[in-house]
C-alpha cells in the first residue's frame, strides 16, 4: 500500500471539502500513514477467487408520488408559501 | 431499580403510576454528573406519562412498555426533539419525524426522557469524541464507558433508566455495554428499521437495545423489529416472540470459539472462558482466518461510506453554516468548523480509500475480504450454533489513554466488527468483573437467529446470579 504524504492528504481534503491548518495537516498525515500502515496486511490476505457474496439485496418501493410531509419544513429558515435561504452563489 | 418488564408490570397493575416513575427518572437524569445526557425532555415525557396513566384509568391497554422511561442516543430521531449526533454540525437541528424504532417503542407505551451523549456521528470507541464533552464510566469516572453509544450505556449502568437505544456500526452498542456491565444487542442487519437513524455506514448500521437483562433486550427487540416501508433494507420477516426464546433449553447447543479471537491468554480471556464453562455448553475451537482482517476491512469500508453519507453536511443541505463569500468557501468552512477531528479523519480515510488510483487496493480489496468473511462465518455457523469471544480485548481503559493513537483506539473494536461487516446478530452479556471492572462476553448467531443468542445470553446471565 502507498505511503501517504502531505500533498496526498491536502488533495484528499480538498476533494472532501475540508480546510486543514498546517498543524492539522501534519497531524492527519502522520495518523493516516499509521492507520494505512496497519491496514497494509489486507493486501496480502488471500481471498478465494470465486467468493462473491454481496449479501441481501435491498427491496424497492413502488415509484409512486405521495403528498410531501410538511413537517420537514420546520428546519427551513422561514417557511410559509416559500422558503427563504441565504445567498450562496457568488454575486458576480 | 426495576428492569423494563417488572417496571411495566407495576405501572400496568396500578402499583405505581407512569407519571411517578417518569418524574423519578427525570430527576435522576437532571442530577447525573456522568455526562450521559445531552438533553432532557421534561415536558414531552410528562405529557406522554400522563397519557399512559389516563389509558390505564380508562381501562385501556397502555402497551407492554407502559410508562417505562427510556433514553435515546443522539443520532436516532424523535419528532420535535434535538437530533445533534453530539456534533457542532447539528447543534441546532430538530428532528422533523421520529425514527421507526422510537415510534414503535412509544406506541408500546415507552416514554423517552432524553437524548444521550455519544461519539460524534457514532465514530469512536470511548465516548471521548463527543463535541459536547466525554461521558464517564459509572464504575469508575476516571475511565471511559466505551463508545459510541457512551451515554446510553452509562445511563443504564447508573440506573438512570432501565433501557436505552444505541446504534451499532462496528460495536457501538456491544462494546460500551461490555465496558459498563450491561446487555447490548445488535440484531441481524435489517431486523430493526434504520429510518430515522442518522447514516454513518449504511451497509452496517443497526439500532439496538441496551438493558440490564437479556429478557429486557428481547422484549425491546420484538417491539422494534419487523418490516418498514421507510427502509428498503429492513427484513420482510415479522417480529418473533424473542421473550419466550430466552427460556429455550440450551444444553444441547454447541459454541464455536474462533482461535483468532482467543490469542491473548490473559485474565480477561480466562474469565470469559470460565463463565462459558459454567454454562455447561459444548465448546468447540475452530478457525476463521478472515477475522484477522476485521479492523482493516471495517475501517476502510465504513470510512468510505461515511465520506459519502456525511457529504450532506455542507451548511446548505444540512448543518452548521459558516460565514463565507463564495459557495465553495461556504461548503469548506461549514464542514471544517462543524465536524470534529475524528469525523474529519474518517472522511479523509474514506475519501482516500475511494479515490482514483487507490480504490482497487483499498475499498475493493476490503469489499472482497468482507465477502470472504461472510462466507467463512456462515460456514462456521453450520457446524456450531453460535460463536463466542470476549466483547472487547480490555476492560474500560483510562480517559485519554488512546486519544492520541487512533490505531490503538480502532483495535478496541477487533471482536465486534466481524458480525457488523457480515450482518450477523450478536449480543454482549456481562461475564463477571476483573479488578472491579465489568467484562463482556459476545455471542454471535446465524443470520436471522436472534433466538439462539438470546437463549444463550440468558444462560450466561444465570451464571452471574
Amino acid at each position: 500500500m502507498a505511503k501517504v504524504g502531505q500533498e496526498t492528504v491536502r488533495h484528499i481534503a480538498r476533494l472532501a471539502q475540508l480546510e486543514l491548518s498546517e498543524e492539522r495537516l501534519s497531524q492527519f498525515t502522520e495518523e493516516l500513514d499509521a492507520i494505512l500502515g496497519h491496514m497494509a496486511s489486507i493486501s496480502d490476505f488471500q481471498t478465494a477467487p470465486d467468493v462473491s457474496d454481496a449479501g441481501p439485496a435491498p427491496r424497492r418501493r413502488p415509484d409512486a408520488a405521495e403528498p410531501a410531509d410538511q413537517d420537514h419544513l420546520i428546519q427551513a429558515p422561514t417557511a410559509q408559501s416559500e422558503v427563504t435561504v441565504p445567498q450562496v452563489k457568488d454575486a458576480s | 431499580m426495576s428492569g423494563v418488564i417488572k417496571m411495566a408490570a407495576e405501572i400496568r397493575s396500578g402499583q405505581t403510576s407512569a407519571t411517578q416513575v417518569v418524574q423519578a427518572a427525570l430527576h435522576r437524569a437532571q442530577q447525573e454528573t456522568l455526562g450521559a445526557f445531552l438533553h432532557i425532555q421534561d415536558n414531552a415525557a410528562l405529557k406522554q406519562a400522563a397519557h399512559i396513566d389516563s389509558l390505564i384509568a380508562q381501562g385501556e391497554d397502555p402497551g407492554p412498555l407502559a410508562g417505562v422511561p427510556i433514553a435515546i442516543k443522539d443520532n436516532i430521531a424523535q419528532a420535535g426533539e434535538p437530533l445533534g449526533c453530539a456534533s457542532r454540525m447539528l447543534q441546532d437541528y430538530t428532528a422533523p419525524t421520529s425514527a421507526t424504532a422510537v415510534q414503535r417503542l412509544m406506541d408500546a407505551g415507552a416514554v423517552p426522557i432524553g437524548r444521550t451523549n455519544m461519539d460524534e456521528f457514532g465514530m469512536g470507541s470511548s465516548g471521548e469524541n463527543s463535541a459536547i464533552g466525554p461521558t464517564q464510566n459509572p464504575w469508575d469516572p476516571q475511565r471511559v464507558p466505551g463508545g459510541s453509544s457512551s451515554g446510553s450505556a452509562a445511563a443504564v449502568a447508573a440506573d438512570l433508566v432501565p433501557a436505552a437505544l444505541g446504534s451499532d456500526t462496528g460495536g457501538s452498542v456491544r462494546q460500551p455495554a461490555a465496558l459498563c456491565g450491561i446487555v447490548g444487542l445488535k440484531p441481524t442487519y435489517g431486523r430493526i428499521s434504520r429510518s430515522g437513524l442518522v447514516a454513518f455506514g449504511s451497509s452496517v448500521d443497526q439500532i439496538g437495545p441496551m438493558t440490564k437483562t437479556v429478557r429486557d433486550a428481547a422484549l425491546l427487540l420484538q417491539i422494534m423489529a419487523g418490516p418498514d416501508p421507510l427502509d428498503s433494507t429492513s427484513l420482510t420477516q415479522p417480529a418473533q416472540d424473542w421473550l419466550s426464546a430466552c427460556d429455550q433449553r440450551t444444553s444441547s447447543l454447541k459454541i464455536g470459539l474462533p482461535r483468532q479471537c482467543w490469542t491473548q491468554a490473559g485474565p480477561l480471556e480466562d474469565l470469559v472462558r470460565e463463565t462459558l464453562a459454567q454454562t455447561g455448553l459444548s465448546l468447540v475451537p475452530l478457525d476463521i482466518p478472515s477475522l484477522t482482517m476485521a479492523i482493516p476491512t471495517y475501517y476502510l469500508l465504513t470510512s468510505a461510506e461515511a465520506a459519502s453519507n456525511l457529504s450532506r453536511f455542507d451548511g446548505v443541505r444540512y448543518g452548521h453554516r459558516a460565514e463565507a463569500d463564495s459557495l465553495s468557501d461556504l461548503y469548506t468552512r461549514s464542514r471544517s468548523e462543524g465536524l470534529g477531528p475524528e469525523v474529519q479523519r474518517r472522511i479523509l480515510l474514506g475519501s482516500f480509500a475511494l479515490s482514483e488510483g487507490y480504490a482497487e487496493d483499498h475499498y475493493q480489496r476490503a469489499d472482497a475480504v468482507r465477502d470472504q468473511m461472510r462466507q467463512e462465518l456462515n460456514a462456521a455457523l453450520q457446524s456450531v450454533d453460535a460463536l463466542a469471544m470476549p466483547t472487547s480485548p480490555s476492560t474500560a481503559f483510562a480517559m485519554g489513554e488512546r486519544v492520541a493513537d487512533p490505531v490503538a483506539m480502532y483495535l478496541s473494536d477487533v471482536f465486534t466488527t466481524p458480525p457488523s461487516l457480515t450482518g450477523l446478530p450478536a449480543i454482549s452479556v456481562p461475564a463477571g468483573c476483573l479488578e472491579g471492572l465489568p467484562v463482556g462476553l459476545q455471542l454471535v448467531g446465524r443470520m436471522h437467529d436472534e433466538a439462539t443468542i438470546l437463549a444463550l445470553g440468558a444462560a450466561v446471565e444465570q451464571t452471574q446470579r
